[in-house]
């Protein structure tokens, strides 16, 4: 084993941390070198992830690039990280997207910018590290680390009532992150029993025996902590709450990655780990999900606020890929890990137009808006595109997950692809509604006219967003071919009954997505 | 007879300590104690413990209980000062808990088996004499305890001290 | 009876209880001391005193550590032990004796209070902690136990010109001593039914099989309650909030933590040695005979699981509605007595090593928290409730922080030492099977976090509506500060290093004979 990359790519962002602890702030000299500190580390930490890159070979399922340290040898916990097809792109998505939120913020923290970047960058160590750990306890100490920092972020630089979103968000995700814990313990003792070996290494914890029951609870407390997290239906209410005060960055961070923990941990911790109690409960979760994409829609429609409305998009998007998951069909798999990257990219970007007129104008209720193509024609114009991109407008990314989710879908329950479909329209119906209420029409607010279009440091940091939404909905091969066989793998852990698709369907369906050209016909095979 | 003799010492005994507590002039609790301090001799006696209760009149009886009531005359406590409980609400949980608390005394106290002596029966205690008994069991074997006990002395010497000690605020 | 086996030899005294032999002696020197230092200045006399007594401290933690620690199973006496079970907490107790007496340096200066008592009865509060954990005697229990107690009353009630002080140390002394009498009253019923007052040989007593259950668990309720008085544990919680929230904040720091250890340390020594011993008396694991051993745990395991859970829930949940910050962190405390309970329960190894390190932890992380109460305070009560802690974030940064690390560490989330010992004794208790109180308990610790991260909120998410003054900085609680904060990030992240010091203690349990 070379170098050991991933801890490398973990705690850089530390390092900017001791950095720029260094500096005084008084001066707006030293919030500048503060923030270009920041920016430094989190395009370093960016760029030792692209050698991962390199470093990943996408025709292995299992884990790779492994690291493994003992951390504390009596409980048999270990410092172990690895990366599979799906923590690959996620932990390129973190280091892509926190340089970009960094820019973001360039004006929009002015106050107590040093503790702002601090938190930022600790809070990008702890996500890199629970999407990379290994170690069941790692995980968790990553996992819970995140909480302070967000925390903070949500409640010091929040909007009004950011006291009580902070707290909100504390509190749901703690407590579902605790019973976790609790479970955790059990299930490592579980395994102790059956091979008299005390370890949390996840990859000898797979396939534990155990009694269903406990199984089914042990699920269950599991799919509680993601599900907060996720959010999934009726577990979602902090969502909106954190994302309307959070500060602009905070919800970049927020549904760009923090969302894709709790997807993440039902891909890599709860269906692997339990799949007798991920079947049991799938029915279940599968009509939340579709409750939740639904649910999200309506409920975006009606919002006055213009990042309010993306939140609860973000709960309609996040079913899709819940969905995807459960399908548990390649398609659908992939569909849900591509899908998971798009939300990044997309509702990141949403989130950070919204943050660049709120800058402007202190308010991001829709009326207050109408008509302002015309004044701001280079940010009308990105903003369409993300909205397209969101909507799953065909050659933009958004469309690429969400077929695939619902090609992947089809095949196994016809009647959750028919509900799943109607949040597409849903979808296209608010996010279109709300670009016509803000962008054309009259001028009718005077206030607006004053509006400043984007300058060179916004269109940068938009620019790669840009690029990728075209890139994944032009070439999503580049993007798949990654995954394959990390997913297949996946599939193969999870799958409880005999496995129902013909291997020659995979194949098939596989040229399709490679030319690019998936055509309705094929879709009813 | 001995039966006897017990319960009346007992339950004077715990007759005069409740009175103690509920008194409300502070030396007719002092005198009541001296009453007490003479009944708990008496429950000595009947153990066969001589010297212990010969200790219990002379220590207690004689010269610690002269000094509260030096203490008393020097402070010249009239008004009883009133403090309101600490638990306000609660008179019959706090009832019940006694109750109950009685109970697994007196359930334990029932159920009571003597469990194997130790080396100073009451034979040996009559043949050697409780004095002899007594001294060469605080020497020998409970020779650290007891000197221990001394640091309870000084440590309540210290704090009395330190919390009756006037504040010398200057400097 | 000229017993040679009992004769009084000091150098083996010096051998076994050399701690409490240096802390008896130093504190002994100390009141001469204060004698030859009374026509000094008061400044110069409070400095040296207090530095006398860290030295003291230090000099009996190098002592233990280093000579103590190695030896094992010997019994002085019938009273005291030399294991390392008792040395590793007496090294706790030392410590946050320590961590005080570097405090207590600038709070006495801060708050105007230059006493010699004060440190002197501090040295033999330890002593008596020390004594108690070591005592292998019920008798020497309850001796030492008085000796602990009788120095902490009056140091509680060393503000005198505080109400709060006087009235809490009031109440600590009479239901303190009303715990005393419970316990004196249960360790009567097991002497008149074994016959012994030594705890190992009361289990041999027990193992033998022959008594009658009742008067056995009635003496040991007794024992439990007056221990549980001790550690603070709901239902015995009643005096926590108001001595707390009256004794002077260092004190406070001490109480909470040593006293804790202390009651906590003496109890599983008389639960695993005494009651329902672990190991049979050859020192060698004899199933036969454990299983005989452990017919009580049916009793007090059930007890004990109520108890734990309801300190869990009744701690935490009205430490929310405190206004006060040394009473939300009194019923913190009773909180934590409700999670180290936890490991108890589990009743192996686990638990135990899960225990000893929470004790550890909690004392560094305690301490720490009421030392940068004592700092913000200037003078006791001037700033102590919530509401001046609004902004102070950007008053008194690093303050502020160290006191978020401290109630982050007592939330219980990683990486801190507070985490690590949670985990430790839950996953204890979830290895005997104790689910539900593992997920109860875990849910309480959300209820707490709540409570912990209100006062950083209002610290950094509030403007400050009220000047608070702090008093002047001594460098000694800095140090002490920078200490115990380094201990807790240090344990969240190696703990290993400490949890397998307190594996080999909590072994050495089962060699106590």
């Amino acid at each position: 084993m070379n170098a050991p990359i991933l801890t490398y790519v973990t705690f850089l962002p530390l390092l900017g941390v001791i950095f720029i602890m260094a500096v005084p702030q008084r001066s707006e000299a030293g919030k500048n070198v503060i923030r270009a500190i920041a920016l430094v580390a989190s395009l370093f930490t960016f760029l030792a992830s692209l050698r991962i890159y390199h470093a990943f070979d996408a025709s292995i399922g299992a884990f790779q690039l492994l690291e493994d340290h003992v951390w504390i040898p009596s409980y048999g916990i270990h410092y172990k990280l690895g990366i599979d097809g799906l923590s690959f792109w996620l932990i390129l998505l973190t280091t892509f997207l926190t340089p970009l939120t960094i820019l973001s913020t360039w004006r929009a923290i002015d106050k107590r910018v040093k503790e702002f970047q601090v938190a930022l960058l600790v809070l990008e160590t702890a996500m890199l590290g629970t999407f990379v750990a290994l170690d069941l306890f790692l995980f968790y100490v990553f996992w819970e680390l995140m909480l302070i920092p967000m925390y903070l972020i949500i409640g010091v630089w929040g909007g009004e009532r950011r006291i009580y979103a902070a707290i909100k968000f504390f509190l749901y995700t703690a407590v579902g992150s605790l019973l976790m814990l609790v479970c955790i313990i059990g299930l490592v003792y579980f395994h102790n029993e059956h091979t008299g070996h005390l370890t949390f290494d996840l990859l000898q914890l797979y396939g534990t025996s155990m009694p269903r029951i406990y199984e089914i609870l042990f699920f269950a407390a599991f799919a509680l902590a993601f599900a907060i997290k996720v959010p999934m239906f009726p577990l979602h209410t902090w969502l909106p709450d954190a994302h309307v005060e959070a500060p602009t960055a905070g919800s970049v961070i927020l549904a760009g990655i923090l969302l894709k923990m709790g997807t993440y941990g039902f891909f890599r911790f709860a269906m692997p780990l339990f799949p007798q109690g991920s079947a049991y409960f799938a029915p279940l979760i599968i009509v939340l999900s579709i409750i939740g994409i639904i649910y999200g829609a309506l409920v975006a429609m009606v919002q006055p606020d213009i990042k309010k409305l993306v939140a609860y998009s973000s709960v309609s998007h996040l079913g899709y890929c819940m969905l995807g998951l459960y399908v548990l069909t390649r398609q659908g798999v992939e569909g849900s890990v591509l899908q998971m990257i798009n939300h990044g990219i997309s509702t990141g970007a949403l989130f950070l137009l919204v943050g660049i007129v709120y800058e402007r104008r202190h308010t991001r209720l829709i009326k207050e808006y109408g008509g302002i193509a015309r004044i701001v024609p280079i940010y009308s114009t990105i903003f369409l595109i993300v909205t397209l991109s969101s909507i799953g407008f065909p050659t933009t990314n958004g469309f690429i997950g969400e077929f695939l989710i619902l090609l992947g879908a089809f095949k196994v329950n016809k009647i959750a692809a028919v509900f799943a479909a109607t949040g597409v329209i849903l979808g296209a119906v608010y996010m279109l509604w709300m670009v016509q209420r803000v962008f054309y029409g009259q001028v009718k607010n005077p206030k607006n006219l004053a509006l400043k279009d984007m300058n060179l440091r916004e269109v940068a940091y938009m620019l790669p967003l840009l690029v990728l939404i075209f890139w994944i909905g032009l070439y999503p091969n580049f993007f798949l071919k990654k995954m394959h066989s990390s997913v297949e793998h996946f599939i193969n852990q999870v799958k409880v009954e005999d496995v129902q698709e013909q291997p020659h369907n995979f194949a098939a369906a596989n040229n399709i997505l490679q030319l690019g050209e998936v055509t309705v016909l094929k879709v009813k095979e | 007879m001995v039966q006897l003799l017990f319960f009346y010492f007992a339950l004077v005994v715990i007759g005069l300590g409740l009175r103690i507590v509920t008194c409300k002039n502070p030396v007719h609790s002092v005198l009541l104690m001296l009453l007490l301090f003479f009944h708990m001799a008496g429950l000595y006696l009947l153990l066969n413990a001589e010297f212990l209760a010969a200790v219990q009149v002379i220590v207690y009886a004689g010269a610690i209980l002269v000094l509260y009531l030096f203490v008393l005359f020097l402070v010249n406590l009239r008004e009883e000062i009133k403090m309101s409980p600490f638990v306000q609400k609660g008179k019959w949980a706090g009832l019940v808990a006694a109750l109950a608390l009685l109970i697994t005394f007196l359930r334990g106290v029932f159920n009571f088996t003597l469990g194997p002596h130790g080396q100073y029966t009451i034979e040996k205690v009559q043949q050697i004499t409780h004095t002899k008994a007594m001294g060469e069991a605080i020497y020998t074997t409970y020779i650290l305890p007891f000197e221990i006990a001394g640091l309870i002395l000084l440590v309540a010497v210290i704090g009395g001290l330190a919390l009756a000690k006037k504040e010398d605020k200057g400097a | 009876m000229n017993n040679i086996n009992m004769s009084f030899d000091l150098y083996h005294l010096w051998q076994v209880c050399g701690g409490q032999l240096i802390l008896i002696v130093a504190g002994l020197l100390l009141i001469l001391v204060d004698i030859i230092l009374m026509e000094k200045d008061q400044e110069i006399r409070g400095r040296w005193m207090g530095w006398l007594t860290v030295f003291i401290f230090a000099a009996t933690i190098g002592h233990l550590a280093c000579r103590e620690w190695d030896l094992h199973d010997t019994i002085f006496m019938n009273v005291f032990s030399a294991d390392k079970y008792s040395i590793f907490i007496s090294i706790v107790m030392t410590c946050a004796g320590l961590l005080a007496a570097m405090m207590s340096i600038g709070y006495l200066r801060n708050n105007g209070l230059v006493r010699g008592e004060y440190y002197i009865l501090l040295v033999f509060a330890v002593a008596g902690a020390i004594g108690l954990i070591q005592s292998v005697d019920l008798l020497m229990m309850f001796i030492t136990l008085e000796v602990m107690s009788l120095a902490i009353y009056a140091l509680a009630a060393f503000l005198k010109d505080s109400s709060y002080s006087q009235e809490g140390a009031f109440k600590y002394f009479l239901l303190g001593s009303f715990g005393s009498a419970l316990f004196l009253f249960g360790v009567a019923i097991i002497y008149g039914t074994t016959g012994t007052l030594n705890i190992t040989q009361m289990a041999q007593y027990i193992s033998g099989g022959s008594y009658s259950t009742l008067p056995i668990l009635v003496a040991f309720a007794m024992i439990m309650a007056g221990f549980f008085f001790k550690m603070a544990m709901v239902p015995f919680h009643m005096w926590t909030p108001d001595v707390y929230e009256g004794a002077p904040s260092v004190i406070t720091g001490f109480m909470a933590t040593a006293v804790k250890a202390a009651a906590f340390g003496v109890f599983m020594k008389v639960l695993f040695v005494g009651f329902t011993p672990i190991l049979a008396s050859s020192g060698q694991p004899d199933f036969a005979a454990t299983v005989n051993l452990s017919a009580l745990g049916p009793y007090w395991k059930p007890v004990i699981w109520w108890l734990a859970l309801l300190s869990m829930f009744i701690g935490n949940l009205i430490a929310v509605s405190q206004s006060n910050i040394k009473r939300m962190l009194a019923y913190s405390s009773i909180a934590h007595a409700g999670y180290m309970a936890v490991g108890i329960i589990a009743a192996n190894g686990e638990g135990r090593m899960g225990v000893l390190f929470y004790l550890f932890a909690y004392t560094l992380m305690n301490i720490g928290a009421f030392g940068v109460v004592y700092l913000i305070d200037g003078m006791e009560r001037k700033a102590q409730d919530l509401e001046d802690y609004r902004g102070l974030g950007y008053i008194y940064p690093s303050l502020s922080f160290l006191l978020s690390l401290f109630l982050v560490a007592m939330a219980g989330l990683p990486p801190t030492a507070g985490f690590i010992a949670k985990f430790y004794v839950f996953a204890a208790a979830i290895k005997e099977g104790y689910f539900l109180l593992a997920a109860l308990g875990v849910l309480t610790s959300v209820i707490g976090a709540y409570y912990y991260l209100r006062v950083i909120y209002l610290m950094y998410m509030k403007e400050k509506v009220k000047d608070v003054e702090r008093g002047p900085i001594a460098a000694p609680t800095v140090v002490a500060l920078v200490i115990a904060a380094l201990g807790v990030v240090y344990l969240g992240l190696l703990p290993e290093n400490l949890a397998s010091v307190a594996n080999l203690a909590q072994q050495s349990l089962a060699m106590i004979f």
